[in-house]
């Protein structure tokens, strides 16, 4: 993926961010991107990161099957403050977890669309994926609401 | 939900808002880790509007508070401060304080989650002695300067001589113009001020302090690295280290206990506890690998399934680089007892270390010189 892709800059209040515009986007601010026919490379995106604060540790937790099933949670991701269960966005088969977390876990918020990715599987994605637009949309609508539960708009 | 004087600046400065004790609070304003460095190497700046303030006036004020903490009040010098615990009958601690010592008043500092809890406790115990009992919490601003450069960013806005006002001192100046009590003390396990002030002249004072501070690495500081800071330089948290089932002995507090001054509250229990040996007593662990053990995950003894205490914090230490906590263990276990912390169904080791994790370096004094 060295070619650089198309990216849109999003800005509101004090949260920005370059979206790559050509995948997918999901309601609980992960990224999709086909990578090979069927294969699917998931990672967090900006603001989920920015949300989830500094991370230390991740593991997956599969069954031997490593079938895995949109919404079933397949592991966690430990921050500073909490916990997060980690929830698949794909149907199918648990293909590995990204090996260039174990070393250095901060690339999910440095380089959250690149070197950042969380895992790959094999299947079909979530049916409510979005675009670039969409998932611009659902950014304004979350980032107002935050501002509105603080009191300042 | 309660909100200090400061709520919209943290807003403004893209603070993420957490409730806390009953106020809307900064957790962090960017990254936890680099408002931690910040306080060990430069300087970070606290909002505390949260915490309780009440101040104790009338003619019978210091031996009104003396009966009812752990430390003594009675014979200190005017600008003096101490920690201490406020202990119920049983001994157990209601909340840790610190209070200072002013002409014709005592201010004291307590948790925001005891504040009513313990402004009932003073109405309660005062009395017939002649003491009045005020809350100012919304009244006064409390931020907190915390970090070896603290007092370079200070000394040029005040008209103190920061150098006399020592540890665990305070002193009533001028900060930025600006009326203020200025404290030498903190909860980061540095050198630092708090500083106690006009409500209404927080957002001027917290804006302009970090102006100030701004080419010497100073930054606006969230809970997040409150809690980070205090946790390597071994200082309680109340709900975490200290809870009304908890005796200050317990805790490792002996510092603060006086059991040799006038009676107060809970001193019976506590002489008992210190001649028994408390039931539990609270330990610090290195961790091995990068998971963090929480508050009331429980620790065992290898190759045992009972287990044998629980962590009341824990955290990756910014400074060390390692994750770490402080826990309950309870009994006495024999040096090289070999620990595990419980995470599920797997089993870690623990690395037993003293309390605290972190101390900061002390210039060293002068040598007085030689008498001839």
């Amino acid at each position: 993926m060295a070619e650089r892709e198309e990216r849109i800059r999003y800005k509101r209040s004090r949260f920005a961010t370059r979206l790559p515009a050509s995948i997918f986007y999901t309601r609980a601010h992960f990224w999709i991107r086909e990578v090979s026919p069927n294969l699917w490379r998931v990672g967090f995106t900006k603001f989920a990161t920015r949300m989830l604060g500094e991370l230390v540790e991740f593991e997956f937790k599969l069954d031997d099957s490593k079938a895995v099933r949109v919404g079933h949670s397949i592991g966690w991701i430990e921050g500073f403050k909490a916990v997060t269960d980690l929830f698949c966005v794909v149907d199918g088969l648990f293909e590995r977890g990204n090996p260039a977390l174990t070393e250095d876990v901060t690339l999910l918020g440095s380089d959250p669309y690149g070197a950042g990715w969380l895992y790959e599987a094999r299947g079909k994605p979530e049916p409510n994926t979005v675009d670039v637009h969409t998932y611009i949309g659902i950014l304004d609508a979350t980032i107002d609401k935050m501002l509105e539960s603080q009191g300042k708009s | 939900m309660k909100q200090t004087t400061l709520h919209n600046l943290h807003v403004s400065l893209g603070a993420t808002m957490v409730p806390f004790a009953g106020y809307q609070m900064p957790v962090r304003y960017g990254s936890i880790k680099d408002e931690h460095h910040a306080v060990r190497t430069s300087a970070g700046l606290f909002d505390l509007g949260h915490m309780g303030r009440i101040l104790i006036t009338g003619n019978d004020r210091v031996p009104f508070l003396d009966k009812l903490v752990t430390n003594k009040v009675e014979g200190l010098e005017t600008g003096a401060a101490r920690y201490a615990l406020m202990p119920n009958q049983e001994g157990n601690v209601l909340d840790d304080v610190i209070y200072y010592v002013f002409p014709e008043l005592l201010l004291l500092v307590v948790n925001a989650s005891n504040t009513d809890k313990i402004l009932q406790w003073l109405q309660k115990n005062k009395g017939d002695l002649d003491a009045k009992i005020e809350d100012v919490t919304a009244d006064w601003a409390m931020i907190a300067l915390q970090g070896p450069n603290a007092i370079k960013i200070t000394s040029p806005l005040t008209d103190l001589d920061l150098k006399t006002v020592k540890g665990y001192k305070a002193a009533g100046g001028t900060v930025l113009g600006i009326p203020c009590l200025v404290a030498r003390t903190g909860y980061t396990g540095e050198d630092g001020f708090e500083f106690y002030f006009d409500a209404n002249r927080a957002e001027f004072m917290f804006t302009s302090l970090l102006k100030a501070g701004k080419d010497l690495g100073l930054r606006a500081c969230g809970l997040g690295a409150r809690d980070t800071l205090r946790l390597e330089a071994g200082m309680p948290l109340y709900g975490h280290e200290l809870d009304e089932n908890t005796n200050p002995l317990e805790a490792g507090l002996q510092f603060a206990v006086q059991l040799d001054k006038n009676p107060f509250m809970g001193s019976e229990k506590l002489l008992k506890v210190q001649e028994d040996g408390p039931a539990k007593s609270l330990k610090g662990f290195f961790v091995e690998g990068r998971r963090i053990p929480r508050q009331g995950h429980e620790i065992f003894i290898a190759g045992q399934d009972t287990p044998c205490g629980v962590v009341s914090s824990g955290t990756h230490s910014p400074t060390l680089e390692r994750a770490l906590c402080m826990a309950y263990i309870n009994g006495q276990h024999p040096e090289g007892t070999n620990f595990e912390l419980g995470l599920g169904k797997k089993r870690v080791p623990l690395i037993p270390t003293k309390i605290p994790f972190y101390k900061r370096k002390r210039k060293k004094k002068k040598k007085k010189a030689v008498e001839t």
